[in-house]
């Protein structure tokens, strides 16, 4: 049986460090996470010792082991710090926001991500895409697993992010939605994805819009929330449908996502 | 702090952006998104939208934008654009407000648009200048909409359609709408409406603005406005406006040529019919079975389904158990109960026959209870496996579905948990799941009702799931109406109630609970008034003194104390016959009028156990109106009661509340006093998300328990928000057709919609309004909300 991780970013330099960990260490310690594996967290970017020790100190009883890395390079960036400094088989990276919200959930992650010719598993996914900011971005769909909450093979996620460097927003962006994405390298070597919900099922890209999930109606059938997500659910009405649009477009309609006009893979 | 490689992806970031510095140093960022293209800009219509977004970076805050055409500005709407405030977020704390939309008249010819900034306060920075060709002459066409009027005293305006010689109109159903008065009569004049050959006559209208406006003239009816739908022909239609004058005559005021060509895009799917859909979805769902299939495969709680198939002795079940073995999450037990030997189909391998349920011995994790001749969705034993997974701990799943009426299969797309509802009929059906270690917990039922009450009374983790997962065969009523009612009875007993249970109807298709109140408390009536007299048939009606008369009069509850809270300005007369009426009064003395805090204040007075919140443009129908609103809180999870309220025509004003695309509306309005509603909403008692202010029922502690109503909401939203705070409690909110009242409002009544209200509302209830927990937006009309079946375009 292969070995898990599950890494947490724990940032110092977030503002609200102290409740990011509280609500991560509340919804880790109550909510199982369905198989067995070690957690590290991920620390960066605390101003003091003092600062570091009580974002230690707030995992309480909670085992964990600890990663420190540079505060230089966005998530990713110390992702893939962290990930050369782990064993574990396969790695699953949570963002200072995420916090698991349905039971098994790395059970979830890990059986999907065990399927056959899948290579990389995510707890949301979007179409969304910053084509309009910038042209390298792929347009809508632009099918992309955010990193907020993903599990891969640590031995790959090595492999994607050698020789990457992470010195802007603009990288951790293009890393995760630009066209040499995460996502795209995975499906560039014939490996499938899969978005997960909290029902356990891994969706192909075709059918997240059917997903229940990241900004799709109740997002009732999440496997982890993050900021975007209770930030989604503290919209109106209007705005909610807004930011659904944009992030899922025409594919909302089952009418247009059976016609696969354009194709989605 | 300073980040050097910020430079450089901020300005790939925002490469296609301009930078702008102004003489206070703010930095200004911006995007024009639509119209997005340089250089001249040519437009065949008269109208132009403009979107994008600016910040100012050092600020941090929202930027004032305008769009100028040349000497005319004209403002925007803020829109939210998270996207811009992610993508800058390593630059600057932006705010989600940084978007903007507007749209500009545009003249024929040539002309420059700008966008402009406020920098400083009515310091306005062009950002962007746009050379627009127009092309379109529909400007010169439009007439100026003024207000016109004749010697003769009559005064109009048709606001609606606002074309002259040639209007061009897509939509079927257009919308005619305008006003009419004789300010010499001071009265509103009858409007008729002329399409092609036929004749139609515009509804009265509340317009409080043309009231107000020509107060200085006369006191006008508050119904001075009309509007009609009209049903449009293909090709173009004379359409003609006539005022009645006082002479009987009809006099033309306006007169348009309609050109109506229906246009339908490609993927709208406001066109799909129910059955267009029902392939769609069925499509959809057969193009999954793959995936789906692996999932059944990897899922890591995997629960045991026995299926109960009830017959009586020459049911057809081969329909049935066809369904069955197609699932593609096996069934682990199949149970056929009640089938002769001689009945049973030959090929039935791994289906158990027994004579009766084996009721408390039942086996696996969740039980369906399903009848012969119900057909189960291919894909419905892994929709409930899949909830499982989902929600590990449901006790109860139940799913939407079609019930058969013979050779109809109406769709039933039903609310969220509604206990209250399932004592009107056995909503929940035999779409459901029952977990088995609950349903073993339970007596031998006498019938699936009974099963399905006792069940519910028992169990705490219900869920639904929208999806129609079962195809209902039509249930045999005669046989099952008296065991119904039995089961209903049965349910008044386990819960300490006393009362009767009656048929509802002639079918049996659904019950009267009549709960006969352990003891008679006390009920404080608040009723806030304006002390207002208005014309009625003809007459004056003093609404406050008739309301309270009514009261007195016509209610038998007689343990009332009824607590009047008015502008002080009720005249001496009003004041002497609400003390012989024996009523409690108190004055609201602020200036601006709030009604929230005007029932709060008779809130505040009340020393009734129960409160009943009522208008004073009411009057009674149900003598027992009262009782009947009581008769639910001896039931400890109801919140809050509201009543039918019908309009004097003795159509439906008010049957319930739903939100829909987050603002309250009232389901089914306008329906005759005897309709029957979509399954039994009418007709039936039926949870909602809320019943409206006009008359509502509630204990007072819970009302001091969610600080009564949020006096933030002066005007509007204030009665759904009070429901809404109710539900956060856990307490349900419910209609009772057996309370019946008139409600004097106005049956075209517009609502005045107060923007910071309707804001501070949508903001409040964000999270619970996303969509209605007791209407289906999706699959029932919502504009307006009538059940109607309709497929609505996906929205979220």
């Amino acid at each position: 049986m292969k070995s898990t991780a599950v890494g947490y970013l724990a940032r110092g330099a977030d503002d609200q460090w102290r409740e990011s960990i509280a609500r991560f260490v509340t919804a880790y310690s109550a909510v199982p996470a369905g198989v067995a594996h070690k957690l590290y967290v991920i620390l960066k970017g605390f101003e003091s010792d003092r600062d570091l020790d009580q974002a230690i100190a707030a995992f309480g009883n909670v085992s964990l082991t600890e990663i420190h890395v540079e505060d230089d390079s966005f998530d990713i960036g110390a992702y893939a710090a962290a990930a050369r400094r782990i064993s574990e088989d396969y790695v699953c990276f949570f963002n200072s926001h995420a916090e698991p919200i349905s039971n098994n959930w790395l059970a979830k992650l890990l059986v999907n991500l065990e399927a056959e010719n899948v290579g990389l598993v995510g707890a949301t996914a979007s179409y969304e895409s910053l084509h309009d900011y910038d042209p390298v971005f792929p347009p809508m769909p632009n099918i992309h697993v955010r990193s907020n909450a993903f599990m891969i093979s640590r031995e790959r996620f090595c492999e994607l992010t050698d020789g990457l460097a992470f010195n802007g927003k603009l990288e951790a962006f293009l890393f995760e939605s630009g066209p040499q994405s995460m996502t795209r390298k995975i499906l560039s070597v014939g490996q499938s994805i899969r978005l997960v919900g909290g029902n356990g099922r891994g969706y192909a890209p075709k059918w997240w819009p059917l997903s229940d999930t990241f900004r799709l109606r109740r997002q009732e059938n999440l496997l982890v929330a993050d900021n975007q997500t209770r930030s989604f659910d503290r919209c109106r009405w209007s705005e909610k449908h807004t930011i659904s649009t944009r992030t899922w477009g025409p594919y909302l309609q089952e009418r247009y996502l059976l016609s696969g006009r354009p194709p989605i893979r | 702090m300073t980040f050097p490689f910020l430079a450089f992806a901020e300005r790939l970031l925002l490469r296609r952006t301009s930078s702008v510095s102004t003489s206070t140093a703010d930095e200004l960022r911006f995007h024009i998104d639509r119209p997005d293209k340089g250089g001249l800009i040519v437009s065949r219509l008269s109208r132009l939208q403009l979107s994008g977004w600016v910040v100012g970076l050092a600020t941090s805050q929202k930027v004032n934008v305008r769009i100028c055409v040349r000497d005319r500005k004209f403002p925007v709407t803020s829109v939210i654009r998270y996207d811009v405030q992610e993508a800058l977020r390593s630059v600057a704390i932006v705010p989600a407000e940084c978007g903007f939309s507007g749209d500009v008249l545009l003249p024929p010819g040539l002309v420059d648009v700008t966008v402009e900034a406020e920098i400083s306060p009515a310091n306005w920075l062009v950002l962007v200048r746009r050379s627009v060709l127009c092309l379109s002459l529909e400007r010169y066409w439009s007439r100026a909409k003024k207000l016109q009027s004749s010697e003769s005293g009559y005064f109009f305006h048709v606001d609606r359609p606002d074309q002259t010689k040639v209007a061009f109109v897509s939509n079927k159903k257009m919308l005619s709408s305008g006003w009419a008065v004789d300010v010499q009569a001071a009265t509103r004049t009858n409007v008729k409406i002329k399409l092609g050959n036929r004749i139609f006559y515009g509804d009265p209208k509340v317009r409080s603005d043309v009231k107000d406006a020509l107060a200085p003239l006369c006191v006008l009816p508050l119904e001075c406005g009309f509007e009609r739908l009209l049903a449009l022909k293909l090709g173009i239609q004379k359409f003609e406006i006539f005022v009645e004058t006082r002479e009987k005559t009809w006099r033309s005021i306006y007169r348009v040529w309609l050109l109506h060509i229906p246009l339908r895009r490609a993927n709208d799917d406001e066109k799909l019919s129910y059955s267009s859909w029902k392939q769609i979805d069925r499509k959809l769902r057969e193009v999954q079975f793959p995936e789906v299939c692996d999932h059944i495969k990897l899922m890591i709680s995997r629960p045991s389904f026995t299926v109960v198939v009830q017959s009586m002795q020459a049911m057809d079940i081969t329909t049935t158990l066809a369904s069955i073995s197609r699932q593609l999450y096996p069934a682990g037990q199949v149970l056929v109960c009640g089938v002769a030997a001689e009945y049973r189909p030959s090929a039935d391998a791994g289906v158990l026959y027994l004579a009766e349920v084996p009721w408390k011995q039942l086996q696996g994790d969740f039980v369906l209870c399903l009848q012969a001749g119900d057909i189960l969705r291919d894909d419905a034993l892994y929709q409930f496996a899949s909830l499982i997974n989902r929600e590990v701990d449901a006790e109860l799943i139940y799913a939407d579905e079609e019930r058969s009426n013979g050779t109809d299969a109406a769709p039933f797309f039903k609310p969220s948990w509604s206990p209250d509802y399932l004592e009107t009929f056995n909503y929940i059906g035999r779409s459901a799941c029952f977990r088995v270690e609950v349903a073993n917990q339970i007596e031998q039922p006498l019938s699936h009702y009974d099963f399905v009450l006792q069940f519910t009374e028992v169990a705490e983790r219900i869920h639904h799931v929208d999806q129609i997962l079962v195809k209902c065969s039509p249930v045999d009523d005669e046989c099952v109406v008296e065991a119904n009612k039995v089961a209903l009875e049965g349910r008044l007993k386990r819960t300490g109630r006393r009362g009767v249970v009656e048929v509802g109807n002639e079918s049996g298709a659904f019950f009267r609970v009549r709960v006969e109140a352990a003891n008679r408390p006390l009920v404080s009536i608040v009723i806030p008034t304006a002390g207002q007299i208005v014309a009625h048939d003809g007459d004056e009606l003093d609404l406050i003194l008739n309301c309270v008369s009514q009261i007195r009069e016509k209610s038998s509850y007689t343990n009332v104390e009824v607590i009047v809270v008015d502008n002080g300005d009720l005249s001496s007369h009003q004041i002497t016959m609400l003390d012989r009426l024996g009523c409690r009064r108190t004055t609201f003395v602020e200036p601006k009028f709030n009604v929230a805090k005007k029932l709060n204040l008779g809130a505040d007075l009340a020393s009734g156990d129960f409160l009943l919140l009522l208008n004073d443009d009411i009057e009674i129908l149900s003598t027992d109106w009262i009782e009947r609103l009581l008769e639910h809180f001896e039931k400890p999870h109801v919140g809050v009661v509201g009543p039918k309220l019908l309009y004097r025509d003795l159509t439906t004003q008010h049957v319930g509340v739903v939100l829909n695309s987050g603002n309250p509306d009232h389901v089914r309005r306008l329906f005759p006093r005897d309709d029957e509603g979509y399954f039994f909403s009418t007709c039936g008692v039926r949870n909602y998300s809320a019943v409206t202010g006009a008359c509502m029922m509630t204990r007072r502690t819970v009302y001091q328990a969610v600080g009564g109503y949020s006096e933030e909401l002066a005007v509007s939203y204030n009665d759904t928000d009070f429901c809404m705070k109710v539900g956060e409690l856990g307490l349900s909110t419910v209609y009772t057709p057996y309370a019946e009242l008139i409600h004097f409002e106005s049956q075209s009544r517009v609502a005045k919609l107060d923007l910071d209200e309707a804001h501070w509302f949508q903001q409040t209830w964000a999270k619970r309004s996303t969509s209605d927990n007791y209407y289906n937006e999706r699959f029932l009309s919502v504009a307006s909300p009538t059940f109607g079946v309709e497929v609505n375009p996906r929205l979220l």
